[in-house]
């Protein structure tokens, strides 16, 4: 029978490529019950404790909420699953695996692929037939079980997918990651809770397996650096199995205690390397409230009164949008305070954080404008552009799932001065050019109700600086395209003076100053758009119409640069 | 900025008509703004297209997304361009002279250089400087790459030349003495090795192990970088040589010296660049026949027989003539006089073979084995030693001369062991023995009840069954154990090897010492070691030098557990197949029928082919199918040649490498590629091919002394996350002189003689190598002065100049208020203002508009 096992074991060996492909659909696991946890368990299990534990993933010190969502996220995509806390679905996977099973449960995200998989459950017959409601359900939530995903019958939908690489492969490879992500010996061999005893920063920690027999913290090898103390190992092996049973027994007040309990145990076996507990606390509480980026309602509520102002100069709006206004900037504010944080980087080294930051800034700046503006016609308008700037990036990182509010390590490459001082830059132009597309479109709409084609003859800066600080009379075109090019300005020099940086970090980091990235031809592309604005503001008569639709292109082509480039086609900017 | 249509060199109605003048008329068109504004816009059509690309739909349903198509109109057959070559065409270079010229030639004519003015003066000269800076700084730019090895291993004979191989798996040398041959293998390379021995305990050191054949023995030397005096030897299967009590030393050879040393690296290899790389069979260095103008995105055949596709091919010939090589020390160019030209080039293909019949005879068989929930197809070709075999030996194909010599060719045959001992005493004059047996034998005698002498032991793991044989004039009596087909050894080897069981008793006692034996084809490798119980599991330091007193022969006869057997004469194929208890059953195969040959497993024939013939073309990998990790590194790029030397003319396909190295040890920068194509010229020279990269040689070798990676918190778990740097620790040779150390690591490049040198690959696999960006930068400071200095002149006619126009209309609402209060006077007084003081005041008012 050893020679049937060697050669088994050899053709396993020598048809890897033929067995990847097999992988999604062996034989069909035998079918469980889907229960789910009782309601009464759900309610009762307090895991608040979690929120003072760590975990060490992907090179960094997580509190346990935030790499429950990134795992959770992994398996079953960006919204949480109904009814259930991340870190409660995390512990319900890894102690009763078997009720997933068949749980609708593994996240496909593109509608395409979720409509073929459809098409093809949709004719199984017999005791393989899926209910048109499950399948009805799967094309909403993306969501679908481990069981169908097996079905033989699907196997060669697979095949043909895993062979284009361009198109469908990598979402193959991501399901296959979400179906490993949710297996046991995975989970606990990445849940690594437990600090190194006697050892130091960049000592690995290890996960709970450790303590138990066989593990490393149950040796005794006096050469080795790892000096577990025997009561303490004890300790939180019996927590973790008392724990378990009583999880699978959905006995909630052992479970609260064990959870209390394991939270004091865990620091204890190296409190000079655990993270800080209120550190911890604050993550918990940041992804606990949705990255606070429910704050665009603030800034929207502000827009209102602040377009109000603006449209019918009425002092009371004034007075409440930029009040609302100031403090939505001052949640935004918050938001990115606590995220520099718990991240301990200033937000900046990813897209959610650049977004994000790239609005705050922009706020920032029309603070500053608004108060040099205070007696001119253009106030609130400033705030207006800068509202809706920030409502329209934070719904943005709300909403899309590809805008991963995931907190990790940066890549070496940007651990440099200059990632502060240029990207800082020139999301700052990013943010000011979506704001003058803002003073444009409104200028647009003006003009195209009727508005006749007045412009700001001084210009941009200019036009704040004859006010001689005294409010007259001025149409509201010239208003906005004041605005506009007074916007346009800032953004002018400090895309320019961003991409100047950005050549110089290039220059000592890749060694060339420019490589002819797409990304940075396109933000070449975006000033060259401003840069004809200016010369064409010289020659033609119309100036307004002008500023204000190339304004808007200009906004066009940067976000085409942030958005398509970014995602579509990559290039040595692929992380930013 | 400034409206020129107000400035003073605007044309004017009142102006005369002049006669036309060619050069007036190009300067007057320079001068507009207009013109500024076309060339602006088509220099930004021409970067969106250049890298973005365009998307156009192919359908008339323009709202589903599967309807629109992108492409990179610089990949197209009309342009083959890299980003860098779409930026740098004659178009693009001709636009940016004459947005240049026009800059220059609009400021000089039409803005008057004023103190409002400044700053467009500013920006406008910033622009020319960066262009200057450009033009010096892509004039003279070379940029490229290099793998740098971190140690190489010195060898040293008395009388004989030092040898040197790069410390990198797999490198090996031969050293012929006096005392007959030495070969050395380097088998391990650990970058962090922990030191042990005081005062250097807690240390740790790059730790490299080389495997050498001795006449004598064959041992690993273990060398400790910059720890030479723990430099020790290991016997395979007996541990470090200081502990073994018959050797007691570390060093186990002290015939030769070993030694670490460093790698220097004196070339890099040109981004983006192709070159022919030829070198005489048997030297190392290569010379280079540089390729240019070679595609890079799609396909060119000269024939569509050339190559296999799944979609028609269309033949698009290439013809690049190959000028003479540049060689290192300018030697001669072993293809000499040979005319090459390149004729085809395929973006992604890979080489494959298929067989067709209408040869000599050749049996191919190919099946496919399904078993465990998988199946995996194989493809056997009995005259070649390589693919006559699949998994490790356990399936084969062989030939027969006759169809009756099939069943005996399928039954196992037995091993031999003979086993010899000497005259000891005597009472004990010497004996031989020998034994034959088959795998079924050993089963079987597993399976039978055990001895009365083991008749209620605990079971172990050897002890079972089988009784002791005595050999003949010896106190020794033996027993097989057991025989493993192909043992997997570090080296790479795989033998068989009998496991045998010896025991005597100690004259006067009735114990008896029983230890066991592992019997090799090649006696060096036998080593005795005692018994394994489930208390005392194999130790590998227990093992010891073979009992001299027991001369033992081992011919195995290694036995597939699936044979297929093709018969010459009838060209019929039968398959034999060993059951558990190692009996071989017969099997005859139809082609297409799953032949279940063991429980559990089962055999499909999908062809056989007596008189296959090999055809082995580049098979052009569906777009789809292509891995962009590969395609990116260009590993899927094949180039055909064609060298026609005394009038005889050959086609050949290469493939990529991203360096044209010495040895497939040094190939692990190239993703593990190294395949030169070998071939014989008309004079009989042989020489080998390389389709790769130009290289130029570096002002000063390169040598990379340590390779450190720097962790995130936690520690480097094995993944990219965990890593929080990389730094390679540098130095140069110049001459014989070594600079001082210089740290390489993200955003920290090192200088040296006008080369930057930059961190760019590092090796994961062990910290042997890194890979450093290599370039040149001149013009960077014009680059930079000229940005500077166009960011001052925005900023200064942004912000500065309305503040000083503010002053000035201040200024002259000051004046003209202070004239109008005397004026005013004046007419009370009785006065009346003159013409030339309106004009005062409207003349101030017209400088300060401009």
């Amino acid at each position: 029978m050893n020679l049937v096992v060697r050669l088994l074991t050899l053709v396993l060996a020598f048809a890897a490529p033929a067995l990847a492909r097999q992988e999604l659909v062996p034989t069909p696991p035998e079918p469980a019950v889907s229960e789910k946890p009782s309601d009464e368990f759900l309610k009762s299990v307090d895991m608040s404790p979690l929120s003072r534990v760590a975990v060490h993933h992907l090179g960094r010190f997580k509190s346990f909420r935030s790499f429950a969502r990134e795992w959770i996220g992994a398996i079953s995509g960006p919204r949480p699953m109904p009814g259930m806390s991340d870190e409660f679905f995390y512990f319900d996977l890894l102690i009763n695996p078997h009720r997933y099973d068949d749980a609708d449960i593994i996240y496909v995200k593109p509608q395409v692929m979720r409509q073929r998989l459809a098409e093809e459950l949709a004719k199984l017959t017999g005791p393989q037939a899926v209910a048109p409601e499950r399948l009805a359900a799967f094309k909403k939530s993306g969501r679908i079980s481990e069981v169908l995903l097996r079905t033989p019958d699907i196997a060669p939908l697979f095949d043909r997918w895993r062979a284009d690489l361009i198109s469908t492969a990598k979402f193959v490879d991501q399901l296959q990651s979400a179906v490993n992500a949710r297996d046991v010996e995975t989970m606990s061999r990445t849940l690594c809770l437990v600090p190194p005893p006697g050892g130091d920063e960049k000592t690995p920690w290890y996960p709970v397996d450790a303590v138990f027999a066989g593990g490393p913290l149950t040796m005794s090898d006096p050469t080795s650096p790892i000096k577990p103390d025997p009561k303490l190992v004890g300790a939180l092996r019996e927590e973790w199995q008392r724990l378990v049973l009583a999880w699978r027994d959905e006995d909630a007040s052992v479970v609260n205690a064990s959870l209390v309990k394991l939270a004091e145990l865990l620091p204890q076996f190296n409190p000079t390397v655990y993270p800080d507990q209120m550190r911890l606390k604050w993550e918990t509480w940041y992804f606990n409230s949705g990255n606070l980026t429910w704050i665009w309602l603030v800034y929207l509520v502000s827009i209102v009164f602040l377009l109000m102002s603006v449209a019918y100069r009425w002092k009371t709006a004034r007075v409440l949008g930029l009040t609302v206004f100031l403090g939505a900037f001052a949640m935004h504010t918050f938001a990115l305070g606590l995220r520099w944080y718990v991240s301990g980087r200033w937000p900046n080294s990813n897209m959610f954080e650049a977004v994000t930051t790239s609005v705050w800034m922009g706020a920032c700046l029309a603070l500053v404008l608004e108060v040099i503006a205070r007696r001119t016609p253009m106030r609130n308008l400033f705030a207006l552009t800068a509202a809706t700037a920030s409502m329209c990036a934070l719904m943005a990182a709300r909403y899309i799932p590809e805008l991963s509010p995931n907190i990790n390590n940066m890549m070496p490459v940007l651990h440099d001065l200059w990632l502060y001082i240029h990207t800082n830059v020139i999301i700052a132009s990013y943010a000011l050019i979506f704001m003058a597309s803002v003073t444009a479109l409104l200028y647009l709409v003006r003009r195209a109700f009727g508005g006749s084609a007045d412009f700001a003859r001084a210009g941009g800066a200019a036009s704040l600086l004859d006010s001689g600080g005294k409010v007259r009379r001025v149409s509201a075109g010239e208003v906005f395209d004041g605005a506009t090019m007074i916007l346009m300005e800032l953004s002018f020099v400090m895309l320019w003076s961003g991409l100047v940086m950005g050549a110089i970090w290039a220059d000592h980091s890749w060694g060339r100053p420019w490589g002819w990235d797409p990304k940075e031809v396109f933000a070449l592309c975006t000033f060259l758009i401003f840069l004809i604005l200016v010369h064409v503001r010289l020659v033609v008569r119309d100036k307004g119409l002008w500023t204000a639709a190339l304004a808007v292109v200009g906004c066009g082509v940067m976000l085409f640069n942030w958005i398509v480039i970014n995602f579509i086609i990559t290039g040595l900017h692929s992380y930013a | 900025m400034n409206d020129p249509a107000h400035s003073p060199g605007a044309s004017s109605p009142a102006t005369p008509r002049r006669s036309w003048n060619p050069v007036r008329a190009i300067l007057e068109l320079f001068s507009s703004v207009r013109l500024g504004i076309i060339l602006l816009f088509i220099l930004f059509i021409y970067c969106t297209i250049g890298s973005a690309g365009i998307l156009y739909p192919v359908a008339w349903n323009i709202f589903d997304t599967e309807n629109w198509r992108h492409e990179f109109v610089r990949t197209w057959r009309a342009f083959e361009m890299t980003e860098f070559e779409w930026f740098h065409t004659p178009f693009f270079t001709a636009l940016i002279g004459l947005i240049a010229a026009n800059i220059f030639i609009t400021t000089i004519r039409r803005i008057p250089l004023t103190v409002l003015s400044i700053g467009v003066w500013t920006i406008h000269a910033g622009i020319i400087i960066l262009c200057i800076g450009s033009v010096i700084y892509f004039g003279t730019k070379v940029e490229g790459d290099a793998p740098v090895i971190r140690r190489a291993v010195t060898i040293n004979f008395p009388d004989h030349p030092p040898v040197t191989i790069a410390a990198m798996p797999g490198a090996s040398a031969e050293v012929r003495t006096d005392a007959g041959a030495y070969f050395f293998q380097v088998s391990q390379v650990q970058p962090d090795w922990p030191l042990m021995s005081e005062p250097d305990k807690g240390k740790k050191a790059y730790s490299v192990s080389v495997f050498i054949r001795s006449p004598k023995r064959q041992f690993i030397r273990q060398l400790l970088d910059g720890f030479p005096q723990y430099t020790e030897d290991i016997i395979p299967g007996m541990g470090r040589a200081v502990k073994q009590p018959d050797i007691g030393v570390p060093i186990v050879d002290d015939s030769f010296t070993l030694g670490l040393a460093p790698f220097p690296q004196d070339r890099f290899w040109v981004m983006n660049s192709a070159a022919l790389c030829v070198r005489d069979t048997g030297t190392s260095e290569w010379t280079e026949r540089p390729i240019r103008g070679l595609p890079r995105y799609n396909d060119y055949l000269s024939s569509p027989g050339d190559a296999w596709s799944d979609e028609p091919l269309p033949v698009l010939p290439l013809n690049i003539p190959l000028g003479a090589a540049t060689g290192k020390e300018e030697k001669a160019d072993p293809l000499g006089e040979a005319q090459v030209r390149v004729i085809g080039f395929l973006r992604y293909a890979e080489a494959r073979s298929s067989f067709a019949p209408g040869g000599s005879f050749n049996p191919m068989a190919e099946v496919t084995l399904t078993g465990g929930g998988t199946t995996a197809d194989f493809r056997l070709l009995a005259l070649d030693e390589k693919e006559k075999s699949a998994l490790k030996g356990e399936l084969e194909l062989r030939l027969v001369d006759r169809e009756s010599d099939v069943q005996a060719a399928g039954t196992p045959q037995p091993h031999k062991l003979t086993i010899r001992v000497p005259r000891l005493s005597d009472e004990y004059p010497g004996g031989e023995v020998t034994a034959s047996f088959t795998r079924a034998d050993l089963i079987r005698s597993q399976q039978s009840p055990p001895p009365p002498e083991f008749a209620g032991d605990t079971p172990s793991l050897m002890r079972a069954g089988v009784p002791f044989a005595p050999i003949p004039g010896s106190p020794f009596e033996f027993r097989v154990r057991q025989v493993v087909d192909r043992l997997q050894l570090s080296e790479g080897q795989a033998p068989t090897v009998a496991i045998v069981e010896f025991r005597y008793q100690e004259p006067g006692t009735e114990d008896w010492t029983t230890f066991q034996r592992w019997i090799f084809e090649d006696p060096t490798r036998n080593r005795d070691m005692p018994i394994a119980t489930e208390e005392k599991p194999n130790d590998p330091h227990t093992t010891r030098e073979p009992d001299a007193r027991l001369v033992t022969v081992f011919e195995p006869k290694p036995q597939p557990t699936v044979l297929l057997i093709a018969a010459r004469d009838t060209g019929r194929l039968a398959a034999f197949a060993l059951d558990d208890l190692g009996d071989p059953h017969r099997f005859d195969l139809a082609a297409g029928a799953p032949t279940e040959v063991r429980p559990g497993l089962t055999l499909t024939l999908k062809s056989y082919v007596p008189d296959a013939q090999r055809v082995t073309k580049p098979f052009i990998v569906p777009r789809e199918r292509r891995d962009r990790d590969i395609d990116t590194a260009q590993l899927g790029n094949l180039v055909q040649i064609e060298i026609t030397d005394r009038g005889e003319s050959r086609r050949l396909w290469l493939p990529f490498h991203a360096y044209a190295v010495e040895s497939d040890a040094l190939a692990a920068a190239n993703m593990g590629r190294y395949s030169p194509t070998e071939i014989t010229l008309a004079s009989g020279r042989r020489v080998e091919l390389m389709f790769s990269r130009e290289s130029r040689r570096l002002p000063a070798p390169v040598i990379l002394d340590d390779f450190i990676l720097t962790s995130q918190v936690g520690g480097y778990t094995g993944i990219t996350s965990s890593i929080r740097d990389w730094t390679s620790v540098i130095r140069f040779r110049d001459g014989d002189q070594l600079s001082e150390p210089s740290r390489v690591s993200s955003n920290n490049p090192a200088e040296h003689l006008g080369y930057w040198f930059f961190q760019k690959t590092w090796d994961p696999n062990g910290l042997r190598y890194t890979g450093l960006g290599i370039g040149n930068r001149e013009g960077v400071y014009t680059q930079l002065a000229g940005c500077a200095t166009a960011v001052a002149g925005m900023i200064y006619a942004f912000y500065v100049k309305p503040i000083i126009r503010r002053r000035r209309i201040a200024a002259v609402h000051a004046t003209v208020a202070a004239q109008r209060a005397v004026t005013e006077r004046d007419v009370l007084l009785g006065g009346v203002p003159t013409p030339a003081d309106n004009d005062d005041i409207l003349a101030s008012s017209t400088e300060v508009r401009r």
